[in-house]
């Protein structure tokens, strides 16, 4: 616990840029709170099409992604990012595929989290994601 | 029985016969008898018409039978029908497919037993009925087909039901942990909220848990090496509930030391949960004693051994269970398909007043 909060310390300085994508605006919401008060700078987009023009435009350190999504889901995204050669690591979030969803992971995805996880859960993979970034 | 042989004693045999011809056209039943010696059958004007034949132009030997059985059933008809002659079943009965004249499939219940024997006792002629099925068959299977889709729509209910939970239960756990970062941090309104906001995590993380194997249960996923404890507390969850409210006792014992076997999580998962729930409704029907379940794992000779013993009432069970419940299929039959692909088998340990299953699966080294 004492590590969680140090770690929550240094992100509050660095402030590091996340982009959710999620159609459940309820979701995106709480998500944006919590993770804000993690200490990330965060950013929201509706769905993969949407979270696709701003990762072409801007710089993201990572993103947390839902997998059921209208006009382009989660992998659709995935594969557009590979195919445009972003390389921003992508956080699933998804109340469909088991955690251990090798598809999504064969298509880049860093780590693939069951809904619901509990909040300790999502903060670990995305620091994990952050750091393999780096 | 006196008034019945006087009735028979007074009819002539022509009567007989003509009474005799009624009943089994009443009954829509063919004869055929075979004499073993030379293979020639009589086979009568019904059993030629069910199969559309004419009875003055069918020939009346055994091929006429044999050519009209469907290919895959014919070696089981002779299965059986030596099976009586050897003296191993007490009559011959079979039922096979045979061509139509108009080329449809009709199914035969074939019935049949020994009528004739020689001087040395070996059996000579052979008489027996044959009535159509078709009708009854067909009905079953499509109430297998109708039973198979009943399950389909349930597992893909489970799928989605758990998809839909999935996103309001993140919500509520994400929102729980928001309100707790902003609870004044003493005072006894302090205190009260910090609790409320903890059950509310706690809760929706059970239900998370709950929906996670409906997911697994819903089968979706291919084969994988699957840890047995993981799926125990699937299980677990599932059950412990249920059981703890109609106060029973639920204890897990992996002992299986981190042992997989390979299977589909959901098949595994269903495993367990076929067990669980049979022990449960035993338990329900009544007991001896305390009310517990007991569900453990243990490696044995390159096998994983799933036992699951409970103190309710024998199965199958007992005359106090509601009839409809006593037409149920048990754990064997239900377990036996499920595990019989991964070369596992059912054993039932009954005595000292115990239900005891025993499921072993090669463990996934040695699976093939």
């Amino acid at each position: 616990m004492m590590a969680a909060n140090t770690m929550a310390d240094q992100m509050v300085v660095s402030r590091r840029r996340l982009l959710i994508v999620d159609d459940e605006p309820t979701l995106r919401l709480m998500l944006e709170r919590v993770l804000t008060a993690r200490g990330f700078e965060v950013h929201t987009a509706v769905d993969g099409e949407d979270a696709l023009a701003r990762l072409s435009s801007e710089h993201f350190d990572v993103v947390l992604s839902d997998m059921v999504m209208p006009r382009c889901d989660g992998r659709c995204l995935l594969e557009a990012m590979r195919a445009a050669g972003i390389t921003v690591p992508v956080v699933m979030l998804t109340g469909y595929a088991d955690a251990s969803d090798w598809s999504l992971r064969a298509l880049g995805a860093t780590a693939v989290l069951g809904k619901p996880s509990p909040v300790d859960v999502i903060h670990s993979a995305l620091d994990v994601a952050c750091a393999d970034a780096r | 029985m006196n008034l019945t042989r006087r009735f028979l004693d007074e009819l002539t045999t022509a009567q007989l016969v003509e009474r005799l011809d009624l009943a089994l056209e009443g009954a829509n039943l063919g004869i055929w008898d075979w004499d073993l010696r030379d293979n020639s059958v009589q086979f009568d004007r019904r059993w030629c018409e069910m199969l559309g034949l004419d009875h003055e132009t069918t020939p009346m030997v055994l091929d006429t039978w044999s050519t009209l059985v469907h290919p895959d059933d014919i070696d089981a008809c002779y299965r059986d029908i030596r099976a009586h002659l050897d003296g191993v079943s007490a009559r011959y009965q079979n039922v096979h497919r045979m061509r139509h004249a108009d080329g449809r499939w009709i199914y035969i219940l074939d019935r049949g037993r020994i009528s004739g024997r020689d001087e040395h006792g070996r059996a000579i002629r052979f008489t027996g009925t044959h009535l159509d099925v078709t009708a009854l068959e067909v009905a079953e299977q499509r109430a297998r087909m109708e039973e198979r889709a009943r399950l389909q729509v349930l597992t893909n209910f489970s799928a989605t039901l758990a998809h839909e939970l999935n996103t309001p239960l993140q919500v509520i756990g994400l929102a729980a942990h928001e309100l707790a970062r902003v609870v004044p941090s003493t005072g006894r309104d302090g205190d009260v909220a910090r609790e409320a906001l903890q059950a509310i995590e706690v809760m929706s993380q059970r239900a998370g848990r709950i929906t996670s194997a409906l997911r697994t249960l819903s089968g979706k996923g291919g084969l994988a090496e699957c840890r047995l404890s993981d799926c125990f507390m699937q299980a677990a969850d599932l059950f412990r509930e249920r059981m703890e409210g109609d106060g029973i006792q639920l204890t897990l014992a992996d002992q299986s030391g981190g042992g997989a076997v390979r299977a589909t999580s959901g098949d595994v998962l269903r495993t367990l949960v076929i067990l669980l729930d049979a022990s449960l409704r035993a338990l329900l029907a009544g007991s001896t004693g305390e009310r517990r379940v007991d569900l453990s794992a243990r490696v044995e000779a390159g096998q994983v051994l799933v036992t699951c013993s409970d103190s309710g009432v024998p199965w199958p069970l007992g005359q106090e269970v509601a009839g409809a419940e006593r037409m149920s299929l048990g754990p064997s039959e239900l377990l036996g398909p499920i595990v019989a692909p991964y070369g596992g088998r059912i054993d039932v340990v009954g005595g000292e007043a115990r239900n005891s299953f025993v499921v072993h699966v090669p463990l996934a080294e040695t699976a093939t």
